[in-house]
Formats: structure tokens, sequence, C-alpha cells
């Protein structure tokens, strides 16, 4: 096909000359480093899971994770960094962002903008993405190319060459996706001021995107520094999910990312700040002139992942589906269809994280209603869930619907991608994944009021309300 | 768990034998098969996983032939769909779809009204009676059409905060001026407050019929249990359906500029043309073009110019969009108050450019590769194929169409793609509709 030939001038692609090798310094992460390894590995599982996952660490630090999916010939390509928002210096909120921005630009072997048109021409998808915790890379295509965007995001592992201009640039962009994603929108600028009330120290209370005076202030330096800092073999996990075999995808990783040399030192990562005792309930009011259905929010600090006990987090992602995850759920039952006090309610759970997670509850008052008593009554079925726990048909109810997430799960390749790199890049492995239903399963009525007696404590919450700014405004100027 | 006979699989490293370039596009069969009672249902049997999905349409059913003074009807009447039906009150019909794991979804266009039943293989029989009763005996219990009638003029308040939306109803208020297609989707507070049990009733019998249905799925069912549960369903509805096709569409564009103003720093700039429906012959032609123009890609020329030379925006993009009675090409750019006027040149610029110079062999051909080999990437769920398939049932593009597709796109030249140019990008009919703050405003908090 002649779109071949061009890209073979941009992009001279060596053709594969892999000879058998023998495994070097292949660390399998088998071991589980959970305290709960009491649970039988569910011999007897009628039910579709989660896929199976291969692990490998390349002798320069990467690791591989390849999850085989045959239901269409294609693969999706994710690369993720152990660097997201919490690891920027202070003072540079939005660095890591901006970046991930920079990384479409000038490398070693592509010029500005040729890696997504190298992915268009050859039929595929690309995109990249940023989190407190992590930042990465993803491109979905043709099985026959995963060689290619391997060769691509390896290249740019390394040799990104960042240029004034483009920086310059690339930062108005910047900007106006935070126009776009928050300045724009009421209910996001309360997010994001609780988030800041919800964290005392901790830098997850910065925004993913950073502050508006802060990424204006950005430098080409600064993401030169952070670049530098973190983004290296060691510091990377590579993804790859869809019609592939392990073994064949090992070589590959190790033929085109293999080579990228790690640093001499692991990667110096500034301490995070700990939290301090929470002690206060806090509240944040948020008013505009643009807002028109009032909403109440409340965030609580919840466990992460990492730093408790396990049993908690899977008695709060069931608890988290019966108290607003569904219409048949017991607030939006109890709110919405039976006192007929709220238009909507949602609850979510946050825990994949490497420090804490976050509990949160919303809910939009029908109008006339108070936030006092949208609260009251809120908080009048947290205590009875603290005390009496939910009903077994509640949990059963449950189960089922998370139970059956894995099989739809499995039908995007991206997503699993996602799932399993997340997992490995912030738990550390995909136990959880691989156990899922046996932990659902597992979760009590007493694990639901155990956890729930650690996280619903106002003492370590944020209340947010949004309402309309009624008052005349003061001219501008 | 990681097991330790994984580490076997690694030991051996086989080279890895590139295949030779196959397209994804190997596209199971979809079948046209009929029920007992002769209607037609478009299938393609996939049985990977124990999924199976089931997307149903009517058509002459969307909020466009909703009756003068009851706007919002088609909306308010699907959205109580899942609300109890037959014996089952609102809690009981969710708890017992939960407990069989499946979804319901409903959505309304200005035409149509989808909906998409996902469920297991297991489940299959249960849960499309289940979808039977809501198609033929939804409750309209008092409680539920308040509870989502409030809901939906909620909705309506919430929209109103959104600039893009504010901008997107002025475009369809003024290109679709004096047609149904100008209404809005919701309604109003005042007609949704108008409509009655007796409406909802009414709406259900008339536009969910026979003769205006149309089925397709995808998923791991046999055809004959397929077939056995879907000619129960269909033959529960009423046979007759008596909507009238709308109006045709005079689109009222013109080279102009609409403004609203909003208190937001971003504004909202969206533009228009008129546009193809699907039957017209150089629909896909005009496809290829729009993707050159603005349709996703990093490498259109809106995105290029607006945003990579410029750094102007983060999202611009452009679409071509068809329904029953209209086409349009539109498009959208999200930038700061103060260069909206600049925004609106390039793109007006970018345009004209298209239409008189054309497009570079070079940018067909990425748009022909981007165009075929991704479609088959965005169809790995069920769900989609479903719809997908509906879709091609709609637009009587064939049982083919899936196989076809690729052909049909690559047999159009660079010629096609000019000609097409020189007659869709004319600027002097090109709309710009603008919703923000006026040039100075900006969010400062030092204000």
């Amino acid at each position: 096909m002649t779109e071949d030939t061009d890209i073979q001038k941009v992009f001279p692609l060596r053709r594969i000359a892999l000879i058998a090798a023998i495994c070097i310094a292949i660390a399998v992460f088998g071991f589980t480093i959970y305290r709960y390894v009491d649970f039988p590995l569910s011999e007897s599982r009628q039910e579709i899971n989660f896929p199976d996952s291969h692990s490998f660490v390349l002798e320069n630090g990467l690791q591989l994770v390849v999850i085989p999916n045959d239901k269409v010939p294609a693969v999706a390509h994710l690369v993720l960094y152990r660097a997201g928002s919490i690891d920027e210096p202070v003072g540079k909120s939005g660095i890591s962002h901006m970046l991930e921005h920079m990384m479409f630009k000038e490398t070693g072997e592509l010029a500005v903008g040729e890696f997504s048109e190298i992915i268009a021409r050859e039929g595929g998808e690309d995109n990249a993405f940023t989190s407190s915790d992590l930042t990465g890379y993803y491109q979905n295509i043709s099985k026959e190319k995963l060689d290619l965007v391997m060769r691509m995001e390896a290249d740019r592992m390394h040799r990104l060459v960042l240029t004034e201009e483009e920086f310059v640039k690339e930062n108005n962009v910047v900007l106006e996706e935070r126009n776009l994603r928050v300045d724009n929108k009421p209910a996001a600028v309360l997010r994001e001021q609780m988030r800041a009330a919800l964290f005392l120290n901790h830098p997850y209370g910065r925004p993913v995107i950073g502050w508006k005076h802060e990424i204006e202030r950005l430098t080409l330096d600064d993401a030169k520094a952070f670049y530098k800092q973190y983004y290296s073999p060691e510091n990377a996990i590579v993804v790859v999910s869809g019609d592939v075999v392990a073994s064949e995808v090992l070589a590959l990783t190790k033929q085109h990312y293999g080579a990228i040399p790690s640093r001499p030192s692991p990667v110096e990562r500034t301490a995070l700040p700990e939290e301090p005792e929470h002690q206060s309930a806090r509240a944040v009011f948020h008013k505009d002139e643009k807002v028109n259905v009032p909403t109440w929010y409340r965030s609580y600090l919840a466990p992460g992942i990492n730093d408790h006990d396990i049993r908690d987090i899977f008695a709060l992602i069931t608890l988290d589906h019966i108290l607003a995850g569904t219409d048949t759920s017991r607030l939006y039952q109890s709110m919405v269809v039976n006192n007929g006090i709220a238009l909507s309610i949602s609850s979510s759970y946050d825990y994949l994280n490497r420090g804490s997670g976050i509990f949160s509850i919303s809910a939009t008052p029908i109008e006339g209603v108070s936030f006092e008593t949208i609260e009251n009554m809120i908080e009048a079925h947290i205590t009875e869930i603290k005390q009496k726990g939910i009903t077994i048909e509640e949990l059963e109810r449950a189960k089922t619907a998370l139970i059956a997430s894995e099989i739809y799960a499995r039908e995007s390749l991206k997503h699993l991608a996602f799932l399993y790199g997340s997992f490995y890049a912030i738990a550390g492995d995909a136990t959880l994944l691989d156990n899922w239903s046996g932990y659902i399963k597992k979760v009590t009525i007493d694990d639901v009021i155990k956890a729930s007696n650690k996280v619903f404590n106002s003492k370590q919450s944020v209340t947010g309300y949004l309402e309309k700014e009624t008052e005349v405004k003061e001219s501008v100027q | 768990m990681m097991s330790l006979y994984r580490l076997l699989i690694l030991l051996p490293l086989i080279a890895l034998t590139i295949a030779p370039q196959t397209s994804l596009a190997e596209w199971a069969e979809v079948k046209e098969i009929r029920t007992n009672s002769d209607h037609t249902v478009w299938f393609m049997e996939d049985d990977f996983l124990p999924i199976v999905s089931v997307s149903i349409s009517f058509t002459r059913a969307g909020y466009a032939h909703d009756p003068e003074g009851k706007q919002g009807l088609a909306v308010l009447a699907t959205s109580l769909l899942d609300e109890g039906a037959g014996e089952y009150d609102s809690l009981a019909f969710k708890t017992k779809l939960e407990a069989l794991a499946t979804n319901i979804s409903f959505s309304v266009s200005e035409d149509s009204v989808f909906i998409t039943l996902e469920t297991l293989t297991e489940h299959f029989d249960e849960a499309i009676e289940l979808l039977s009763l809501a198609l033929t005996s939804p409750q309209f219990s008092t409680n539920s059409v308040e509870r989502i009638r409030r809901q939906l003029i909620a909705s309506i308040e919430r929209n109103r905060e959104n600039p893009s939306y504010l901008a997107s109803r002025l475009l369809d208020s003024h290109l679709f001026a004096g047609h149904p297609y100008s209404k809005a989707k919701l309604g109003t507070k005042e007609s949704l407050n108008a409509i009655t049990r007796e409406d909802l009733q009414q709406y259900i019998s008339k536009h969910f019929t026979q003769k205006n249905i149309a089925v397709s799925v995808a998923g791991a069912i046999k055809k004959k249990r397929l077939l056995k549960r879907l000619d129960g369903l269909i033959a529960n509805l009423a046979p007759e359906s008596l909507n009238q096709p709308l109006p045709e569409v005079t689109l009222n564009t013109s080279s102009m500029t609409l403004r609203e103003e909003y208190p937001v720093p971003q504004s909202t700039v969206l533009f228009a043309l008129p546009g193809y429906k699907r039957e017209h012959p150089d629909y896909m032609t005009a496809y290829l073009l729009n993707y050159i123009l603005g349709g996703g890609s990093f490498q259109s020329r809106l995105v290029q110019r607006i945003r990579e030379d410029n750094g102007l925006v983060y999202s611009t993009y452009s679409y071509l969009s068809y329904n029953d009675a209209s086409g349009i090409l539109a498009g959208y750019a999200g930038t700061q108050n103060e260069n909206v006027d600049k925004v609106i040149n390039l793109i007006k610029e970018e345009i004209e450019l298209l239409a008189t110079n054309g497009v570079t062999q070079d940018e067909l051909q990425l748009a022909k590769n981007y165009i075929i080999q991704s479609f088959p990437l965005k169809l790995t769920r069920n769900r989609n194929l479903s719809s997908m398939i509906g879709r091609m049932q709609l637009d009587k593009l064939g049982t083919d169409y899936l196989n076809r597709r690729e052909e049909e796109f690559k047999k159009i030249t660079l010629e096609d793609v000019n000609r097409v140019a020189k007659s869709l990008l004319d600027s002097n009919q090109l709309l710009f509709v603008v919703v923000g703050g006026k040039a100075d405003y900006a969010f400062d908090p030092k204000q």
C-alpha cells in the first residue's frame, strides 16, 4: 500500500529479526503482598472472570503486562508512568499534564505532530491522560502494528525534544483545556475547591490540570526536569491487551524498550506528606449566577488500595453500589422515589490511588427543599448503615452486579489495558482483579458496618454547596 | 494471581512472526432472518462471550414528532419504560433487571427512539420478556411519572448552565426555523407539565408498532431461540402505525454570526453548512472530506491551524450529521472570549481554502486508512455492533455493508472529494453561533 512507503520516509521501519533468546532477568510478580491470602483460589467458578495477565520485568527495570484476548485481531498498547500530579514540585502544579501534551511534539525520530499522524495513518486511535498518580499514553490499533507503536513509545520515552516555541503554544492550549473543564463550569470549580479542602497536607488536594496561575508560569525547564526525573524504563509499565501471545510480546518489548538505559539510581521521589489527623468537618460554599440547579456534595477521606485492610476496600465497593449506585439503591429509593425530596443522587468510591481514597455522595434537591433536609436524611441513612449495616438482599444484589461486571469488562481491549495497567502500577500486581469475584463474594454485612464506621466520620469530610448567586454582581473593574 | 506455570511459557522465546497485512474487517455475516410472523431481524452471531445485545428502533417516534404543546413527550414516555411494567412496579422491575445482570437503555433522537438491551445468554429469555412488558404495558404510575417529569424539568434547567447546550439550541432554532427539528428535545417546563397519562399511553400505542420497529442483534445466541423470543415481543405490539413523515427541511443558512452573551471565560463557537442526507450518492465522499476538515483526528485542517499553529483552542472539530429530512456539516471550537473573532476567521479561511484548493492525495490516503482501519476497533462491544447493524437497517445500507464499506471508501477519488468540497463548503452559507462572555470577561479572582 502506498501509505507504507510514505511512512518509511519519516519513520523507517526496521524489520524484526528476533532470535530465540534466553530469558534473562524476568521477575514475575507472582508473590502476593496482600494481607489476605486466605481466599481459596475459586476453583469452581461458574462465572466468567477477568482474563489472566502476565507480568515481566526487563533488565532495565521496565515492567510489561500482557492480557491476551482474541476477540478481534487488534491490540491496546498502553504505557503508564508512575508519575502524576502528586509528584509535581511545589508551585509547579500542572506540569505532569503539560508534559503529557508535549509528548506529542518532537522526538529523536519524529517531527512535531508526527506521532499521532502515523497512528491515524495506520488506522489506529491514540490519546493520553494524566491523573494524580499516573500518566498514560495509549494506542488502539490492529495487531500487526504493535511493533510500530512500541517503537514509537520507546522513542519518546527517552528521546523527547522539548522546544520553547512548542511549549509556549501548548501552554495556551492547556489553559483553554482548563477553561473548558473547570472555569466554564461552576460545579467543576466547586469540586476543585472541595478537593483542596479535603486534603490538608497531601498533594491530592491540587487539581491534576493545575491551578491557573501556576499553569501560566510553567516553563520549558520545568517540563524538562519532570521528564528527566520520571520518564525512564524502571518507572514505566507497558501494558498490551489483545490478540497476542505473551512470549511474543515480551520479545518485542525487549527489542524496543530493552535498550533504553535505566537511570543510575532509582527515581528520586519527593516524599509525599501524610495527612495529619483531621479534626474538623469542613464546608465549601460556591455561588455562581449561572447555577440553575443547586447541588449538594459530600466527600470523605477513605481507604486507598495500598494502605488499608483489603476487606474494607471490597466492603466499600459493595456499599457504594448499595448506597446510590443504581435506581434500586437505598438513597435513590428513599430520597428520590419515596420521600421525593431529591431529583437525583449518586455515590462513587475512588480507591485505586497510591495514597488515600475518596468516598463521595452528591444529591440534587427538589425545588424548595433545603440543603439541610437533604443533608439530614443522608446522614440518617449513613448512621443506620453504621449501626445496622445493610440487608442480605441488598448485599446479594450488589454481588450479582459486581461479579457480572467482569464479563462485560472483557469486551473492550482498551478498558482491560487501563484496568490492569492501573492495578499493576498502583497496587503492584493484579491479585485483586484475579480474585475479584472471590473478594466480592466474601463481603459480609459486618465488613460493611466496620468499613462504613471507618469512612463515615464527619471530621474527615468536606461538604460542598453549589448555589445560584442571587446578589447583584459587582461590576467588573 | 500469577502462578508459576506461566513462567514456563516464557522459556522458549519464539521468533515473532508478523502476520501478513490482514484487514481487520473480516466481519462475521449479518443475516436477515425472519420470525414466524414474518418480521425481519438483522443478526450477527458472535460466541466469544456469553453476552447478547438487542437494539431496537422505532422510526418516526422521535421528539420532532411530539404534538404541539406537548414537547418532551417522546423523552418522558421512553424514560418511563423501565419504571414498572405489567405486574412489576418500578422497584420490582429494576430489581429483576439487576438480578439478571441485564441493562436496558433508551435514547431519543429527533426521528427515532432507540432501545438497547444488553444481557447474558443464560438470561436472554427472561430479559426479553421484561423488555416486551416495557414496550407494551408500562405502568406509568403517578409516582414515576411525576418523578421523571421533575427530573426532566431539572435537566432543562441544568442544560441551560452549559454554554455548549445554549449554543446548539441557538443553532438548531435558527437552522431549522419553522420545522419540527427546531424543537427542544425535552420541551419546556410548561410543555412537560401539559403531558397527561393518556398522552403517554397513546404515545406508546401509536409509536411502538409492528410497522415501524427495526430489530438487530449481536452476540452469543442461537437463531432458533432468538426468533422464538423476538416473535413474541413483536407480536405483542400494535399492528399499525399512523405516523406521518416530517416535512422536508429548507435549511436557514446564510453567512452570519448569531451571538448570545453568557458569563464564562471560554466561548463556544459553532458553525454549520448544509450537508447531505445519508442516501445522497456523495455522502461517503463528504465523510472523507469532513475527516480532513475536522473529523476528529489531530491531523485535521482545523486542529492543525487553530490548535497546533496558533494555540487558540483545546478542542475543535467538525462532523456530518443527518436525519430523516436533512443533512448538515457542523463544527465546534472553544476559545477564550477575546479570541473568538480570530477563531471564526480561521475556520472560515480553512473552509474556503478547502473549497478552492481541495485536499491533497496524501490527506485523502490518510483519511481512508483511518476511516477504514479504525472502524472495527470501535465495534468490539456487542452493544456497539447491534447498534451499528440497527443503523445499517434504518439507513438501508444492506446486510453486506460491513464488508462492503472498505471498498466503497477505497474507490472514492481525489477528484470526487474536491468536487464535493467545491459544492459543500460554500462560505456564503456559513452560519456561526457564539455563546460566551464579553471579550474582557475572565473570571480573575483578583477582580
